[in-house]
């Protein structure tokens, strides 16, 4: 799949995701039209698989796809949309273009996990942290940002003081858990 | 290789096969160490979650783009921009707290729509029409009794915004389930007010502790960028 989509949802290239949505977007809504969902459930349904598309690409699940990003999208979109409709207990046709089974789609499209208590507590303390805290280590940890590219984009000096911040947050945020 | 770096790796999946072995034998003999790889988990997921909220808020802003580009060019917009203002500045004051159940933050939200109807004016009821007694009780806080005129008198009219009412009604009497249908059916006529519907359809979910439904018809509110739309958003990053 096309490495410089896939790297603009690590490095958060807006003016890139802006893109991809509003092309993606309109022609989602058209097609899901037909499938007799309301407008709520259909936009609904095709954020949450751009959320999806989102996860699976920071996770490096899209690197060795070869179909292309649309194609993939409306993949997660069609399974959603399926699922939205068996939740609706609407009768669901059987429908070739809903149900299309094809090898490189995703056949489990995961939500983003619960937090357990002991990562709910951490979440309240994560929340003290400063912006540049969060920020270092969401980065880091969740968008999987080398430390160099880290130093480029966070606008730090150099890699170093990413460095050293990064342990500086990493031993607040433990004291905080300690407490 | 210090131990943080060798976690750093194991999550980024870049250890080599000599960095494994030590990882796994670490893990398996080293409590310090284990509790170490959980603590940095931990933060994977609490951040995972922190930056999908940006995330949303983002897709948000990027639909508020495209209904700026489509509707640029109108006077009307300074209006918009006026009125988002104040909503900005009444939900900054209003904003609820994170720790609040649904149920509060329905009651700061909700309020029956205005009446822009009927007037209400003073005078003996056995002169009032149906449809006055109707939006006067309405005013008044009478709702059980303005249903029961909005029923019938949607029965004879059609006119779609004795369903928009009687939803709005339904709420306050704490029967937001019956409300659904109603406000479902309204959004598909051509009623001015139906673009307030999915508003209601959102505070009718809220009222029915339903996340999944409230956060969907939020969305939509957003996307519209007409009735709430700021307070929806600010509405949806509390609840995700």
């Amino acid at each position: 799949m096309d490495k410089t989509l896939i790297n603009a949802f690590r490095t958060n290239d807006a003016p890139v995701l802006k893109a991809f949505y509003h092309s993606s977007r309109s022609v989602f809504l058209n097609f899901g039209k037909k499938y007799g969902l309301d407008e709520a459930d259909l936009f609904d349904v095709f954020q949450e698989s751009f959320i999806a598309f989102r996860r699976l690409a920071l996770n490096g699940k899209l690197d060795d796809v070869s179909s292309s990003a649309q194609t993939y999208l409306f993949g997660i979109g069609r399974k959603k949309m399926y699922d939205r409709l068996k939740e609706k207990k609407r009768n669901v046709p059987f429908e070739p273009n809903l149900i299309k089974e094809d090898s490189e789609e995703p056949t489990i499209i995961k939500d983003a996990p619960e937090l357990n208590p002991r990562q709910l507590k951490m979440q309240k303390h994560f929340k003290t942290l400063g912006q540049k805290c969060r920020e270092v280590l969401t980065l880091f940890y969740y968008r999987g940002l080398t430390i160099e590219e880290i130093t480029t984009i966070a606008d730090y000096s150099n890699p170093n003081v990413v460095k050293a911040h990064k342990s500086r947050c990493l031993k607040t945020l433990r004291k905080l858990m300690m407490d | 290789m210090d131990r943080q770096e060798l976690v750093d790796k194991y999550l980024q999946n870049r250890l080599n096969e000599e960095e494994q072995v030590l990882f796994d034998r670490l893990l398996e003999e080293d409590e310090e160490f284990r509790n170490e790889v959980q603590f940095i988990s931990d933060i994977q997921a609490v951040s995972q979650q922190e930056d999908e909220l940006n995330f949303r808020e983002q897709l948000s802003d990027f639909e508020k783009e495209s209904n700026k580009q489509s509707s640029a060019g109108n006077y009307t917009k300074w209006l918009v921009a006026a009125s988002i203002v104040l909503v900005v500045s009444l939900s900054y004051i209003f904003w609820p707290k994170p720790q609040e159940s649904m149920n509060q933050i329905f009651v700061e939200h909700f309020e029956p729509y205005r009446n822009v109807i009927q007037p209400v004016v003073r005078g003996e009821e056995q002169q009032k029409n149906e449809k006055q007694l109707a939006f006067q009780y309405y005013e008044q806080g009478k709702y059980d009794k303005a249903i029961v005129l909005f029923d019938k008198l949607y029965g004879t009219s059609k006119e779609p915004y004795y369903l928009f009412y009687k939803a709005n009604a339904l709420i306050q009497l704490n029967r937001a389930k019956e409300a659904i249908p109603l406000l479902e059916a309204h959004l598909k006529t051509k009623d001015t007010l139906a673009e307030k519907s999915p508003w209601y359809l959102a505070m009718a979910y809220l009222k029915m502790n339903d996340k999944n439904n409230t956060k969907k018809w939020l969305k939509l509110v957003v996307k519209q960028q007409k009735y709430k739309a700021d307070t929806a958003q600010k509405l949806l990053s509390s609840l995700n």
